[in-house]
């Protein structure tokens, strides 16, 4: 792939803007509140993109673009539908339930909510370790595809990239906390967008259209052995290993469900909707955020299948079953070959856009959790001004945990991603999204679902996931749910006073 | 003749009508809020 000094620049514009956005912020961020909620005064279009952009990382274009390249088109269909559905679920269910809960009460973090809602200083403490344990792995992924393009850009090494990917953030987040993260990601969301629909544009011409995409993706004989119809079924293509055990329609539905409903229980979306200014901003977040996912989802997540159509007969045998092995560089090449100058830099910018965009809400939701749920929790007294000044340094040092993480690492983003989203979901599934709606749900409950999703999780998908297709998130949520119901009924009813913030 | 599997063609309109049914609530929502 070859990029020049215009594709260049689009990426140092980038780096630039952002930190000229995040000095706008400095002055509005002098107190807990104002620094993690941006003054609780955002509007819905900041709240919409900002939400999406914090969603999609890097995985989402490059993984996620890339997928049906090795997997059939069910990928893209199943991975766009569970991803509509779980947006509309999240603004639906818990958007104004949490944002309501947030206003009466004056909580900054998510493990406040779990303090406020189950009157538990140990439930609270579970949250903030399950929190910055999980956050601080799934960093790992998130660093990753943006650093790559940054690195094949510019082309320099791949710990350049990450340097250069992670330090605007960290100065734009520690000028101006949430309201400059939530000011980028309407830049880099918008960024996203455009680079979606741009990509969707290049590579639909390229096949004639979707409909002419799929019939000469059906007339085609993939690596001279496998026929193009294989993409067209639901029980198709997949990795050689699920289909010869015929589990590819268990892996897509596993693995789409769980990157895609994490969105109803993720942490660093939810803290988001305490900082919107009113509920008027919920309603039209309502409306927007769906439409921004899904123009998104419709745009990028069935692209790699044609990518066959475009690419294969550039490429040797050896050359197209190396792509299919890492799928993450489909986009990336067929872009290249297909835009010109400057519109490649624009598309390829997606994936370092939306790393920066993840990262920075990430880093303020750690942030959040270790000075407010961990300093303030043990020392009290710590006067607001050390506090804040500590939130503005705390980033670094998750920064500093996962690139080193980061640097030891392999494997495709989008399984990484899949593991932590996963595992986040099935753990604050119960006490958040189920505890805003279900008043039987006690202290005890909320710890067990919380241990048991993690215990259970990460077991699972460390030595049972690869052995058996069933994706980790199928037994570590029957696990979580089950303790979470069977504990809260067996153990002693919440106060009055608990209950009294959920209305 | 393109014979594409309807298990995929389904994750499609799901999408799709899930999509829908969101900004018909969405819009009721928003409808009823500004009554009050």
């Amino acid at each position: 792939m070859t990029f020049d000094v215009l594709d260049a620049s689009i990426i140092a514009v980038i780096m630039l803007a952002v930190i000229i956005v995040g000095t706008r912020g400095f002055k509005y961020s002098r107190s807990l509140v104002n620094y993690f909620l941006a003054g609780k005064e955002l509007g819905a279009i900041a709240l919409a993109f900002s939400i999406m952009a914090t969603y999609f990382s890097a995985a989402s274009f490059l993984g996620g673009g890339g997928a049906t390249y090795l997997y059939n088109l069910g990928f893209g269909a199943w991975l766009t539908a569970w991803h509509i559905v779980g947006v509309v679920l999240m603004w639906i269910l818990v958007a104004e339930r949490l944002f309501r809960y947030a206003s009466k009460t004056n909580i900054i973090s998510i493990p406040d909510f779990i303090e406020r809602r189950y009157e538990s200083r140990a439930a609270k403490a579970v949250s903030a370790i399950v929190m910055m344990f999980l956050f601080t792995l799934y960093l790992t992924s998130v660093y990753k595809g943006g650093a790559i393009i940054i690195a094949t850009f510019l082309n320099t090494s791949f710990e350049v990239g990450l340097m250069l990917l992670t330090i605007p953030v960290l100065v734009y987040i520690g000028l101006g906390g949430l309201r400059a993260a939530v000011l980028n990601n309407l830049l880099l969301g918008s960024l996203m967008l455009l680079a979606a629909f741009l990509a969707f544009g290049y590579i639909m011409s390229a096949v004639g259209g979707p409909l002419e995409g799929i019939k000469s993706l059906q007339e085609m004989t993939i690596m001279d052995k496998m026929p193009g119809s294989l993409w067209l079924k639901l029980n198709g293509a997949g990795p050689s290993r699920a289909m010869e055990i015929d589990m590819v329609p268990y892996l897509i539905m596993g693995v789409t469900f769980s990157i895609s409903m994490a969105q109803v229980a993720l942490p660093s979306l939810l803290m988001q909707f305490y900082a919107a200014k009113n509920v008027k901003v919920i309603d039209g977040g309502r409306l927007l955020g769906p439409v921004l996912v899904a123009a998104y989802a419709i745009a990028v997540f069935s692209l790699g299948a044609f990518c066959h159509v475009i690419l294969d007969h550039q490429l040797t045998v050896s050359e197209v079953a190396r792509l299919m092995k890492d799928p993450d560089w489909v986009i990336p090449k067929t872009v290249s070959i297909l835009a010109p100058s400057g519109v490649r830099g624009l598309i390829l910018a997606a994936p370092v856009a939306a790393s920066m965009s993840t990262l920075a809400v990430t880093l303020i939701v750690l942030s959040a959790t270790l000075t407010r749920d961990v300093v303030q929790s043990l020392k009290p007294k710590v006067s607001e001004e050390k506090l804040v000044a500590l939130a503005r340094v705390v980033p670094i040092a998750f920064a500093v945990i996962s690139l080193l993480l980061t640097l030891i690492q392999e494997g495709i983003i989008v399984e990484i991603v899949a593991a932590a989203f996963g595992i986040i979901f099935v753990c604050f599934l119960g006490p958040i999204t189920i505890g805003l709606y279900w008043r039987r749900a006690t202290k005890f409950g909320a710890i067990a679902s919380m241990i048991s999703g993690l215990v259970i999780g990460l077991y699972w998908h460390l030595f049972l996931y690869k052995a058996t297709y069933i994706h980790t998130v199928f037994p570590a949520l029957a696990a979580s749910l089950l303790s979470f119901f069977l504990v809260s009924l067996l153990t002693k009813k919440p106060s009055s006073k608990a209950l009294e913030p959920l209305g | 003749m393109i014979t594409l599997d309807p298990m995929i063609l389904s994750g499609y309109a799901i999408a799709v009508i899930v999509l829908l049914i969101g900004l018909i609530y969405g819009l009721y929502k928003a409808r009823k809020g500004e009554r009050k």
